[in-house]
């Protein structure tokens, strides 16, 4: 059977529609890697604030806004820009408390946390996503 | 402000190209589902064009994901009847015999007024001046008149014609045809020595020059070639 360009075309939509869902389930893996790494050390500098540790929670927390201003630039390029500044608003918000030794440092830490574990989530093909 | 317009600049050059890859056919006659993707891409593109805030692949894969959708049901028109008929829908007759079928028109919703405006747009104000009336998948009225109300044409009169293909154009806007000129058997020094006769020096001089299947050649120089000279 003769082959038309319409035909190669159409082939080739899909095969890189192919190549696009798996480059989004790479790229979501890779997030929620970032995503585990980022909460595990606002869990530590949780329990920091909870011993008192002040100047280490404060270094943590430093560490993550260092880490979290490169890795938002990539994320940006995908995710709703308003969804990256509430996390770094949350991370600047803890930041400030914890240099005024403020216990109420661990309400934007618990809500970073929950909104970097949200993010990409919110791209997996998920019913919850899809409806 | 800039980022708005660098935006605009990508998501037009994007459904620009896209548009080309589903077809010509995009633009005339729009079938069903070619609408459906005409009324999206435009919706698809606007959201990223304007906000910022939201990353402007989201909106590429959106504007691809109406391209293959798109793309898909037309392959698939293309290769099955049935599929062709459930998406797109079949002609319908609604006039036959210069009489107007009720029941088609009314199973379309198609209006006597709907109807009678499209025979006055295409020239024809009695309804008993047509044979047949089909209308088109795409919406559009086809009309076949009858045979003593159509116009008269030269076999009607027995007359004799000669064969009318389509002039091969040679130059077009200073730049030679080298396809077009092999596919008739000819090189650019006959072109040339042809358009010389026209007081062209050369091609550049040239804004249109076309051979048609007489053999005659056509050509109109460039205002500045011209010279006051009048056009060949």
């Amino acid at each position: 059977m003769r082959r038309y360009m319409s035909d190669f075309v159409f082939y080739g939509l899909w095969i890189l529609t192919g190549l696009g869902f798996a480059g989004v389930y790479w790229i979501i893996g890779a997030q929620e890697s970032v995503a585990h790494a980022l909460t595990a050390e606002l869990e530590a500098a949780e329990r920091a604030i909870a011993a008192g540790e002040w100047s280490r929670a404060a270094d943590v927390v430093d560490g993550v806004i260092g880490r979290w201003r490169r890795i938002e630039k990539r994320w940006a390029l995908h995710t709703q820009h308003e969804q990256l500044e509430a996390v770094a608003e949350a991370l600047l918000e803890a930041e400030t408390l914890i240099g005024l030794h403020d216990a109420q440092a661990l309400t934007p830490l618990r809500l970073a946390r929950e909104r970097l574990l949200t993010l990409p989530r919110r791209d997996r093909l998920l019913l919850e996503n899809l409806l | 402000m800039i980022i708005v317009f660098i935006r605009v600049l990508i998501l037009y050059t994007t459904v620009l190209f896209f548009l080309r890859i589903l077809g010509k056919r995009q633009v005339s006659t729009l079938q069903p589902y070619e609408l459906v993707t005409i009324i999206l891409l435009a919706d698809v593109a606007a959201i990223p064009m304007a906000g910022t805030g939201t990353p402007l692949v989201n909106g590429l894969v959106g504007l691809f994901a109406l391209l293959v959708a798109s793309y898909t049901v037309s392959f698939i028109t293309m290769k099955s009847t049935k599929l062709r008929a459930a998406i797109s829908g079949r002609p319908t007759i609604i006039i036959a015999n210069g009489r107007i079928i009720e029941d088609a028109m009314k199973e379309l919703r198609y209006t006597i007024n709907d109807l009678l405006e499209q025979l006055r747009v295409m020239g024809w104000p009695n309804v008993q001046d047509v044979e047949f009336g089909v209308l088109e998948t795409n919406g559009q009225l086809s009309v076949v008149p009858k045979s003593q109300k159509r116009p008269v044409n030269p076999e009607d009169l027995g007359l004799e014609t000669k064969y009318e293909g389509l002039p091969t154009p040679l130059v077009v806007d200073g730049q030679v045809d080298v396809q077009n000129l092999r596919r008739i058997g000819l090189d650019e020094q006959w072109l040339r020595s042809e358009l010389a006769r026209f007081g062209a020096r050369r091609p550049g001089d040239v804004l249109y020059a076309a051979l048609d299947t007489q053999g005659r050649l056509f050509c109109q120089l460039k205002a500045e070639a011209q010279n006051g000279a009048p056009p060949a």
